[in-house]
C-alpha cells in the first residue's frame, strides 16, 4: 500500500516537475517585432508618454529614468532609420537582465505582410489594426489588446459650431463601431474614453439626422467640405467615406480626399499614452496643437476642461479604439497593458527543437 | 403700264411661280425623305441600344447568378442564418465584383440592409430597394455613388440557403463607354444623361440663360419635355447661326423597373447633309428663276413683237395725230382685231384730214368775208365823202362856175384828206400781213417794260388829255428770257395803247412783272370800265374791236407775237373793275438753247 502511494507520488512529482520546466522562463532568443510605424531618429527619454506610439515603446525599452544610470533593460545595437532597430539585453539593468537576448524591430512593414510573417512564424509580434481584431480572433491569432486608447476624430480647420454639430449628429458611430471595427473600441463624442474618465457617456454620441439637417440649414456654408485622411490608413479611409455618406443624409456635402493642402477638416488618430485623464487630455491637446489644460483633481473640472478643449479645437470625436498586437506561439510572458505599451521585461521565448 | 410690260410681268410671274412650286415640292420631298431616313436611323440605333442593353443584362444576370451560387456566398448566407455578424463580410463585395467583372455589387439582407457594397463600401447598413426585383429580368437602375449618380443594368438573385435569404444585387454601368460600343452611322452621335432623384430645373432666369449657350438651354428644355411627357421627343438644336451645324435631336427616356425616367438617351443627327442639299436646291431654284426671268423677257419680247407692235404703231400714230400730223397712216399687217383697229385708225385720220380741210376752207371763206366786211366798212367811210365832194364839184361846175374855183380848192383838200385816210387803212392791213418771224436774244423784261413806259410817259401827261398815272411793280429777280425785243415792245405798246383807250377819263395803268416755276409773267392792268365776258371771248379775234375807230388788229398782233414766242396770253376783266392782260413767256433752258442757235 505504501509502495503504491510512493509510486503515485513519484509519478505526480515527475509530472509536476515536467510541467514547471515547460512554463519556466528561459533566457535567450531574439524577439522579432514587426510594425507598420517607423522612426527616423532614436527617441529621447521624454518620448515615453508622447503621441508617437513607436517612439514611446522604444523609449520605454532603452530608458528607465527612475533606476540607476537611467538606462533601460535593452540597449541599441543597430539602427537603420525608418527600417530596422536591433536591441540587445542590458546585463547591468538594475531591474534585472531581461530574458530576451535581443529584439529586432522591422519598421514600415505593411500589415498584410506582418500577418503572413506571423502565420509563417517569421515574426513574433505584429501590429493588429483594430478593424482586424475580430477576424484575427476568429482565425485563432493570439492577441494582446489594450483598452480603447486611441481617439479617432474629425478636426475642423475653422469653427462653424452649427456645421460641426450637424456633422457630429449625422455620423452613425454605431454602424462604424459594429461593422468597420467589429465591435472593437467604443463610439464616443468625448476626447477621453469612458473607461478612463467615467463620464464619457455624458457626451452624446447618438445620431440625430433631423436635428443635423436643421443645424445644417442654419449654417451659412454652401460649399462642400473637404476631409483629409492618412492615405496609408485603411481604417481612416473607411471611416472618412462613411462619415461623408452619413453627412449627405443631413445635407452636408463632404469630399474625402488625401491630397489637399488646406482641408476644411482632418480625420486624425491620437494615441492616449497614459490612463491618467489629465495626462491623456494634455496629450490630446499637444497632438492637436493646443496647450494642456490646467491640472485639477476634481472630475467635474476634468469634464469642463475636456468640453472646452473639444470646442476650442473644433473636434468631433468618433471612436476610441484599442491597440492590439498579434503574438506568435513561442512568445511567453506577455503582460496585458491598458495602454497597449510593450511590457517585455518578463517576456521570454519558448525554446523549440 | 404698257401691254408689253404687263405681258413681261405676267410671263415672269408664271415662270417664277412654276419654279417656286417645283422647288417647294422638291424641298418637301427631300425633307420628308430625310426625316424618314433619320427616323429609320434613329430607330435602328435605339434597337441597337436595346439589343446591347439586353446582352449586357444577360451577362450581368449570369455573373450575378454565378456569385449567388458560389461557395463563399452560400457560406455567408448560412452564417447569417445562424448568428449574423455582418462586420465580417463588409469587404466581401469588392473582390467578388472584381472577380466577376461587375461595376456594382451588393450583398443585401432580407430586410434590404446592405451588408457589403462594392461600389460604395461605406454604404453598409443602408437600405437597398432593388431586392424586390429578385428573379426578374435585368433592369435599368440608378445607383448613387460618392461621385454622383450612375446608371447601370442590374440583376438581382436571391440566395436561399438558410432561414433568411440573402440577395445579390449586381450590375454594370450604362455610360459613355457603353455608348461607344454602339455602331453609329456618320453624322450621328449619342449622349446619355443620367437623372438624379431631383430633376434638372429649367433654365428660366434671363441671367442664367445668358450665361448658358443657347444649344445647352435648348437641350435642357428638351430634357424637361421628356421628363414631363415620358415619351420620346424630337427637336432641332442649332448651336450657331449656321443651320448646317444644327442637329435633329431625339431624346428617348430610359425608364427603370418602377417606370421612373432614370436617364435620357440623346440621339443627334447632323443636319449638314440636309442643309447642304437644301442649299443646292435653293441655288438651283434661283438659277432656274433667273433663267426663267430671262426666258420671260425673251418670250414676252417675242410675244410683244407679235401682238403689241401693231398696237404700239397705232398708239404712235395717235400721238402723231395729236401733234398735228392728221394725215398719219399705219400699216395694216394682219386681218385680225389689230388689223381692223389699224384700218379704222386710218379711216379716222382720213376723215379728220377731210374735216380739217373743210373747216379750213370754211374758215378761210369766213375770214375773207370778215375781211371784206371790214374793208367795206373801212373803205365806205372815206368813199362817202369822196363821192359827196365829187358831186359838189360837179354841181358847182354846172350851177355856179364863178364859185367853182373856191369849191374846187376846198374839194381837193377834202379829197386828199380822205385819200390819205384810205392809204392809212391800207397800210395797217399791210402791216398785219407782214408780221415778221421773231429773232430771239436775251431780253431783260423789266428793262423792256421800263423803256415802254418811258416812251408813253409824255402822252400820259399831255395837256388837254385825261391824266393817266402809270406805275410799275417789277420782280427784280426775273431772269433774262429769250425773246425778240422789237416784237415784244410792239405787243407791249399795243396793250398800253389799248389801256389808254379804255381809260378816256384817265386812271391808273399798272405794269407788273413776276415769275412762276417755268414762265416770266407780264401783266398790264388798267382801271377802265372793263369788259363783258362775251367781249373777253372775242377780244383776240382779228378785226374785232369794241372801239369806234379801231381796226381790230391790235390785240390780234399781240396774240401773234406771244404765240411766236411759245407763250400764252389771257385776259381778266369784269365790267367796272378794269382789265388785266397777262402774258406768260417761257424761261426754260430748253428754249434758251435757241438763243445761241
Amino acid at each position: 500500500m505504501r509502495s503504491r502511494w510512493l509510486a503515485v507520488s513519484s509519478v505526480l512529482l515527475c509530472a509536476a516537475l515536467a510541467a514547471r520546466a515547460e512554463t519556466r522562463p528561459h533566457y535567450g532568443g531574439t524577439l522579432r517585432v514587426e510594425t507598420q510605424a517607423s522612426i527616423g531618429t532614436l527617441p529621447t527619454p521624454d518620448a515615453a508618454g508622447g503621441s508617437n506610439a513607436l517612439a514611446g515603446q522604444i523609449a520605454n525599452l532603452i530608458y528607465d529614468p527612475g533606476r540607476g544610470d537611467g538606462k533601460g533593460p535593452f540597449r541599441v545595437a543597430q539602427f537603420v532609420p525608418g527600417k530596422k532597430l536591433t536591441l540587445t539585453a542590458n546585463d547591468e539593468y538594475p531591474g534585472g537582465r531581461p530574458h530576451l537576448d535581443a529584439i529586432e524591430i522591422q519598421m514600415a512593414r505593411p500589415v498584410r505582410e506582418q500577418m503572413l510573417d506571423l502565420q509563417l512564424e517569421r515574426a513574433d509580434v505584429v501590429d493588429l489594426p483594430p478593424e482586424m481584431i475580430r477576424r484575427a480572433t476568429q482565425q485563432g491569432v493570439r492577441l494582446a489588446q489594450s483598452q480603447p486608447v486611441e481617439l479617432i476624430a474629425i478636426v475642423f480647420a475653422n469653427d462653424d459650431p452649427k456645421l460641426r454639430e450637424a456633422l457630429a449628429l449625422s455620423v452613425d458611430r454605431a454602424a462604424i463601431f459594429n461593422v468597420l471595427l467589429g465591435r472593437q473600441g467604443e463610439p464616443t463624442a468625448a476626447l477621453l474614453p469612458n473607461w478612463m474618465t467615467g463620464y464619457g457617456f455624458v457626451f452624446d454620441a447618438g445620431q440625430d439626422i433631423q436635428r443635423a439637417r436643421q443645424l445644417r440649414a442654419e449654417s451659412r456654408r454652401t460649399q462642400p467640405l473637404t476631409l483629409t485622411y492618412d492615405p496609408q490608413d485603411a481604417l481612416a479611409r473607411a471611416i472618412a467615406e462613411r462619415v461623408a455618406l452619413d453627412a449627405r443624409g443631413a445635407g452636408l456635402a463632404i469630399t474625402p480626399t488625401t491630397s489637399i493642402a488646406s482641408p476644411d477638416a482632418r480625420l486624425v488618430r491620437v494615441l492616449l499614452p497614459t490612463h491618467d485623464p489629465q495626462a491623456a487630455l494634455a496629450a490630446v491637446a499637444a497632438a492637436l496643437g493646443a496647450s494642456a489644460p490646467k491640472n485639477d483633481d476634481v472630475p467635474e473640472e476634468w469634464y469642463a476642461a475636456e468640453r472646452r478643449l473639444r470646442d476650442d479645437l473644433h473636434v468631433v470625436p468618433i471612436l476610441h479604439v484599442p491597440v492590439a498586437y498579434g503574438l506568435g506561439a513561442r512568445v511567453k510572458g506577455w503582460a496585458a497593458s491598458k495602454s497597449g505599451a510593450w511590457a517585455l521585461d518578463d517576456v521570454w521565448l519558448e525554446q523549440r527543437p | 403700264m404698257s401691254f408689253r410690260r404687263r405681258l413681261l410681268l405676267l410671263v415672269t410671274l408664271v415662270l417664277f411661280l412654276a419654279v417656286g412650286g417645283v422647288s417647294a415640292v422638291v424641298w418637301s420631298i427631300v425633307r420628308r425623305s430625310f426625316e424618314r431616313a433619320e427616323r429609320e436611323r434613329t430607330a435602328a440605333l435605339v434597337a441597337q441600344f436595346q439589343k446591347e442593353f439586353e446582352r449586357r443584362g444577360s451577362e450581368v444576370a449570369e455573373r450575378v447568378a454565378g456569385i449567388a451560387t458560389s461557395e463563399s456566398v452560400n457560406r455567408m448566407a448560412l452564417e447569417f442564418s445562424r448568428a449574423p455578424d455582418y462586420s465580417l463580410y463588409v469587404n466581401e463585395a469588392q473582390p467578388a465584383a472584381a472577380t466577376h467583372q461587375l461595376d456594382f455589387l451588393e450583398f443585401v439582407t432580407a430586410d434590404g440592409t446592405i451588408i457589403s457594397s462594392a461600389q460604395w463600401p461605406a454604404r453598409f447598413g443602408y437600405k437597398e430597394a432593388a431586392t424586390a426585383e429578385a428573379g426578374r429580368a435585368p433592369f435599368l437602375k440608378r445607383e448613387e455613388l460618392p461621385s454622383g449618380w450612375a446608371l447601370g443594368v442590374f440583376s438581382v438573385q436571391e440566395v436561399k440557403v438558410g432561414d433568411q435569404p440573402l440577395f445579390v444585387v449586381g450590375g454594370t454601368r450604362i455610360d459613355d463607354e457603353f455608348l461607344k460600343t454602339l455602331v453609329l452611322p456618320a453624322g450621328m452621335r449619342t449622349k446619355l444623361v443620367r437623372m438624379g432623384p431631383a430633376h434638372l430645373e429649367p433654365i428660366s432666369e434671363p441671367q442664367q440663360r445668358a450665361q448658358v449657350p443657347p444649344a445647352q438651354v435648348k437641350e435642357a428644355e428638351l430634357l424637361l419635355r421628356v421628363l414631363r411627357e415620358r415619351k420620346p421627343v424630337t427637336d432641332v438644336i442649332e448651336p450657331s447661326s449656321d443651320p448646317a451645324e444644327g442637329e435633329t435631336v431625339h431624346a428617348i427616356p430610359l425608364t427603370g423597373a418602377d417606370g421612373d425616367v432614370l436617364g435620357v438617351l440623346f440621339v443627334a443627327n447632323s443636319r449638314r447633309a440636309y442643309v447642304d442639299l437644301e442649299r443646292h436646291i435653293g441655288s438651283a431654284a434661283l438659277v432656274a428663276a433667273g433663267l426663267g426671268i430671262l426666258l420671260a423677257i425673251v418670250v414676252s419680247g417675242w410675244a410683244a413683237g407679235r401682238v403689241t407692235r401693231p398696237v404700239e404703231q397705232v398708239a404712235e400714230a395717235a400721238r402723231e395725230v395729236a401733234a398735228g400730223h392728221w394725215d398719219t397712216q399705219v400699216a395694216v399687217t394682219s386681218h385680225d382685231d389689230i388689223g381692223e383697229l389699224a384700218e379704222n385708225f386710218n379711216r379716222m385720220t382720213r376723215e379728220l384730214v377731210g374735216q380739217r380741210d373743210r373747216a379750213l376752207q370754211a374758215e378761210r371763206v369766213a375770214a375773207w368775208r370778215e375781211l371784206a366786211r371790214r374793208l367795206a366798212h373801212e373803205l365806205k367811210n372815206p368813199l362817202f365823202p369822196l363821192q359827196i365832194t365829187i358831186e359838189n364839184l360837179t354841181r358847182a361846175r354846172q350851177q355856179s362856175p364863178e364859185q367853182f374855183d373856191e369849191v374846187f380848192r376846198e374839194s381837193t383838200t377834202t379829197l386828199l384828206a380822205e385819200l390819205s385816210n384810205l392809204k392809212e387803212i391800207i397800210g395797217r392791213f399791210s402791216d398785219f400781213s407782214k408780221m415778221p418771224q421773231p429773232h430771239f436774244q436775251p431780253v431783260d423784261v423789266n428793262e423792256l417794260v421800263r423803256r415802254g413806259l418811258k416812251i408813253f410817259e409824255a402822252q400820259f401827261r399831255a395837256a388837254g388829255h385825261p391824266q393817266i398815272e402809270a406805275r410799275m411793280e417789277a420782280d427784280e429777280t426775273l431772269p433774262r428770257i429769250a425773246a425778240d425785243p422789237e416784237l415784244l415792245h410792239r405787243a407791249l405798246s399795243n396793250l398800253i395803247l389799248n389801256a389808254m383807250d379804255a381809260m378816256p377819263s384817265g386812271g391808273m395803268l399798272t405794269l407788273r412783272t413776276r415769275q412762276d416755276e417755268s414762265n416770266a409773267i407780264l401783266e398790264v392792268s388798267d382801271s377802265g370800265s372793263g369788259l363783258t365776258a362775251e367781249e373777253c371771248e372775242r377780244l383776240f379775234t382779228p378785226y374785232y374791236t369794241s372801239k369806234q375807230h379801231g381796226t381790230g388788229l391790235g390785240l390780234a398782233i399781240v396774240q401773234s407775237v406771244v404765240t411766236d414766242h411759245k407763250g400764252r396770253i389771257a385776259v381778266e376783266s369784269a365790267p367796272g373793275k378794269g382789265t388785266t392782260f397777262r402774258i406768260e413767256l417761257p424761261k426754260s433752258s430748253e428754249y434758251r438753247v435757241g438763243i445761241s442757235e
